[in-house]
């Protein structure tokens, strides 16, 4: 298995820059996953490490060595693809032992490999069918078999979830996860779902309009998102964003309140900031600063979502259900300061550190 | 924001793709190429047969050519029966398709069986129409008269003025089922949903064809236009076995043309005079037929449910 | 198409759908019932029951002409038809729309463009041409001109099959380490095998029904197709109705079969090639 890096990468397609300027590097045996929404430039990332898109400028490198000029074909990675794009007119064996005949293995050894991987992952049952006849689960992992098979340098993964439905894409992030660990594989994994990122990846790196805005492991991007977009990306349900102004001392006035962020920052009073805040990270507290006249809920089973208002700002919150306040009511939280984020203004607000 | 991401391979792709090409080149130089450029000069001499004497002379040929009241006359007819094939076929395969559309069992084996007139080779449809439009033994007049429609037989391919309709309406009998199959697969494309949305906004069945399964033929009908034209153009078979080109160069179309004034007159220079003009006007014809197919193709019928849910209230 | 049936709608759509099967397919019929009456009786008109049959129509037939050959010569033709007309048109079509390269519009026009050139025109150079090279009077010299008579509609016909080809499939095989005409030969064309089965159906019926070329590039009786040796007896035969009705049916009876089996493949191919 082996490290890849990404140097200065950026790729243009005529007038639109796709991906701007970006350094990556993979350690050995690492999963790493690129997040973030459509558009975000992670897809063309990955499919530049797979060859099959030219960066414009920049170099890419396996182990050391600069690929960026060779092909697919002769990069020795494996790629899953998010319509799997099995071969249809073949069967199951077939199609894991396609990759084996690029190499001049030798035939006993291609029936041997494609009988070993087939088992590893449950499909020794169907290895005379074609795709078509097989479940999304089980294409899936003939996909993951086309790949692992050849014992490649490293395994791309291009969402290869996101065409299953949710029961079986737990499960499949399971069986990813494992496979991954049994082979000490390096892993370049593509979504756009935060759930997959934090619970798969070693380290995330959560991508926007073509550039990184946070590499990270999971806790670092969900403990300390290093800038709005990031904080708003990660978790759900979603941080609250307050339109605030930086107070006196260590606090900050939310609609004619003050609030305490246990720190000083390093701006002047009135300078306009925002505050960041958890659903999850309020409890329902007669003494707290925090005044939310609630609107709605929806009620979860074991969780209550309130959706409510602080004066004029939405406000979400996530409480037990037994605790949660009812729409129509007016409650006052709090929140603890280790919990509050505060950023510049702005989509990709930076992080503002607080001096204790 | 999806792009349409392609493989990235640039100069391999490049000389793969001359690679691939190339046995086409290949024939349509060597097939069409080199004896239409052998064509075309002689066209310049006063070739009579090949292999004779002749010298080069020009636009001398032309001159003659276009002079001949024969060589006019054959090439408006020409003009006529491109356009007249044209519609006819056009408007039949629509009809047909319309009615087929929709889907019953036998639907396929209909499908194949209505392209059995372009199936077989010409002799047979000739053999088959003359036997049917003869005045004396044929079906066509015996049934008319059974029914009572007429009372003396009529000549078609006899008749002067009537060969050159029959023989129109022959040929679109012969090609209207496989455009008729063309656009039927083009309407079954059609998403049901398109209708769908057009019915609850109030769209009645005319307007609802009109705007959305029109929209999502243009770009066939363009194509079909362009090809079907062409190919109507250079029909030689049908007619001469039928016809001949008669009764009295009638039915002489400008392949007919050109083939009498090589193998019969024996004067293969003037003929190929004749193809180079003929080859002009088809050019003509071709070229805006070829650009208006390009523009609905870029178009798309997603106007189609646009349109059609704007007519309610109409 | 809804639930709520227009049935006047549906009676029209009956009626037209029987109108033209009666229209395209009872001169077939009919043809056929007619050939097994001797001429006399066809000369006096037809009759829906024949009242008198025979075989001689078929028997003179096949007793005065090479019938036999004449099919053989068109089987050998449509073969080598096929057979030049499939590679060259995958090729080509796989070219045109998935490789990038200088003058890939204007070919892609061109292709089409063939069939705007006369054909009576190109047969007398044809002839000069073949004769120096030693095509004329061969079989593959007329399957050479067939080829080019079927490549261009072939070609558009595979267009969309090539690009209902997802193109991950060819980049799965680039990963997997096989190289474009691996992937070419091995992934794309079992994908659109049903193409390449029409254009074949196509390739089939264009070498059976050709007449021109077939009558002035084959020059020796031993070498004439069927088309062309039957649509002579056209003009021997002027009124014997029989045993022209008979040779009509013997013309057409190897194409409908042969496309009576193929006809699903073909169909196939030609509704995908309509929903480019």
């Amino acid at each position: 298995m082996s490290t890849i890096e990404l140097v200065g990468i950026s790729k243009s397609f005529g007038k639109t820059t796709v991906v701007k300027n970006l350094d990556l590097s993979i350690a050995d045996g690492e999963f790493i996953v690129l997040v973030g929404p459509s558009g975000c430039g992670k897809t063309t990332t990955l499919r530049m490490i797979a060859g099959l898109e030219r960066p414009t400028e920049g170099d890419i490198r396996i182990d050391g060595n600069s690929v960026v000029s060779l092909p697919p074909q002769k990069r020795d990675l494996a790629m899953v693809f998010q319509n799997y794009a099995l071969y249809s007119h073949y069967s199951v064996a077939k199609n894991l032992a396609y990759p084996l005949k690029a190499r001049g293995v030798s035939k006993a050894e291609i029936t041997e490999k494609v009988q070993a991987t087939a088992e590893m992952l449950g499909l020794g049952e169907v290895l005379k069918r074609r795709p078509g006849q097989l479940s999304g689960g089980q294409r899936q992992r003939v996909a993951l078999g086309r790949a692992i098979i050849r014992e490649p340098l490293a395994f791309l993964m291009d969402e290869p979830l996101s065409n299953l439905d949710a029961a079986l894409r737990v499960d499949m992030r399971k069986e990813i996860i494992q496979l991954a660990d049994r082979l000490s594989s390096t892993v370049v994994y593509v979504t756009h779902d935060q759930v997959e990122a934090m619970t798969m990846a070693d380290r995330v790196v959560v991508m926007f309009d073509g550039l990184i805005q946070q590499l990270g492991t999971p806790a670092e991007v969900f403990e300390r998102p290093a800038n709005r977009f990031v904080a708003g990306f990660i978790g759900t349900p979603r941080m609250n964003f307050l339109d605030v102004t930086v107070g006196q001392g260590k606090e900050l006035s939310v609609e004619g309140s003050s609030v305490g962020i246990g720190g000083s920052l390093p701006m002047s009073v009135g300078d306009p900031v925002v505050l960041g805040i958890r659903p999850e990270a309020v409890t329902v507290d007669p003494d707290g600063p925090l005044e939310v006249s609630v609107t709605l809920t929806e009620n979860l089973g074991s969780e209550t979502l309130a959706y409510g208002l602080i004066g004029t700002q939405e406000f979400l919150l996530l409480a037990p259900t037994r605790a949660a306040p009812q729409a129509g009511q007016t409650v006052r939280v709090a929140c603890d300061s280790a919990d509050m984020h505060v950023f510049e203004p702005g989509a990709l607000g930076e992080r503002l550190t607080v001096d204790a | 924001m999806k792009f349409r991401l392609k493989t990235d391979y640039e100069s391999t792709d490049r000389r793969l793709g001359l690679l691939l090409v190339t046995p086409v080149v290949l024939l349509i130089v060597v097939i069409l190429l080199v004896p239409l450029f052998d064509a075309i000069s002689t066209s310049f001499t006063n070739l009579r047969v090949p292999g004779g004497e002749y010298e080069t002379v020009g636009l001398e040929q032309y001159g003659t050519i276009l002079g001949d009241p024969d060589f006019q006359s054959s090439l408006g007819r020409t003009v006529v029966w491109v356009l007249a094939n044209g519609v006819l076929q056009l408007v039949l395969a629509l009809i047909a398709a319309t009615a087929l559309n929709s889907s019953f069992r036998g639907l396929n084996m209909v499908r194949a069986w209505i392209i059995l007139p372009w199936v077989v080779p010409v002799a047979v449809i000739a053999i088959l129409w003359r036997w049917m439009l003869d005045a004396t033994s044929g079906g066509i007049n015996w049934a008319l008269d059974s029914l009572g429609l007429i009372s003396e037989p009529i000549v078609f391919l006899g008749d002067p003025d009537k060969a050159f309709p029959t023989l129109i309406a022959m040929n679109s009998w012969r090609f209207f089922p496989f455009l008729t199959v063309l656009l039927l697969a083009a309407m079954q494309t059609v998403p049901r949903s398109q209708f769908e949305a057009a019915s609850m906004d109030g769209a009645s069945a005319w307007r609802q064809f009109r705007t959305i399964t029109f929209a999502h033929l243009r770009p066939i009908l363009g194509i079909l236009g362009l090809v079907g034209t062409l190919w109507a153009a250079n029909i030689f078979d049908l007619i001469w076995l039928t016809t001949k080109g008669g009764p009295s160069g009638r039915t002489e179309t400008m392949p007919l043309f050109i083939y009498e004034t090589a193998f019969a007159t024996f004067n293969f220079s003037l003929a190929a005079a004749a193809s180079g003009i003929f080859l002009i006007v088809l050019m003509l014809i071709a070229i805006p037929l070829g650009m208006n197919a390009r523009a609905e193709l870029a178009r798309g019928p997603v106007d189609g449910i646009i349109r059609a849910a704007r007519g309610k209230g109409n | 198409m809804n639930d709520y049936h227009n049935p006047v709608a549906s009676l029209v759509k009956v009626v037209v759908i029987l109108l033209i099967l009666a229209v395209l397919l009872l001169p077939f019929l009919w043809i056929l019932v007619n050939s097994f009456r001797p001429t006399m009786d066809i000369v006096g008109g037809p009759e829906i029951i024949p009242s008198s049959v025979t075989l001689a129509n078929y028997t003179g037939l096949l007793d005065s002409t090479p019938y036999w050959l004449w099919v053989r010569n068109s089987s050998i033709v449509a073969l080598i038809t096929i057979v030049f007309t499939v590679p060259i048109s995958v090729l080509a079509s796989y070219g045109l729309n998935r490789c990038r390269f200088p003058g890939r519009n204007q070919l892609g026009i061109a292709v089409l463009a063939v069939y705007a050139f006369p054909t009576a025109l190109l047969v007398i150079p044809m002839f000069s041409l073949f004769n120096r090279f030693g095509l004329l009077d061969t079989y593959v010299g007329l399957a050479l001109v067939n080829t080019l008579l079927a490549v261009p509609f072939a070609v558009w016909m595979l267009q969309a099959f090539m690009r209902s080809v997802p193109s991950e499939i060819e980049e799965a095989s680039a990963m997997d380490g096989h190289g474009r005409l691996r992937t070419l030969f091995r992934i794309v064309v079992p994908q659109v095998l049903p193409g390449i089965f029409s254009v074949a159906v196509f390739a089939m019926v264009v070498a059976w029904t050709e007449y021109l070329f077939s009558s002035v590039l084959m020059v020796s009786d031993s070498n004439r197709v069927l088309a062309v040796g039957m649509a002579d007896l056209i003009g021997q035969y002027r009124v014997d109705w029989g045993r022209l009705m008979a040779g009509a049916v013997m013309t057409a009876a190897p194409v409908v079969l042969l496309f009576s089996i193929t006809a699903r493949w073909f169909l196939r191919g030609v509704s995908a090639g309509a929903l480019d």
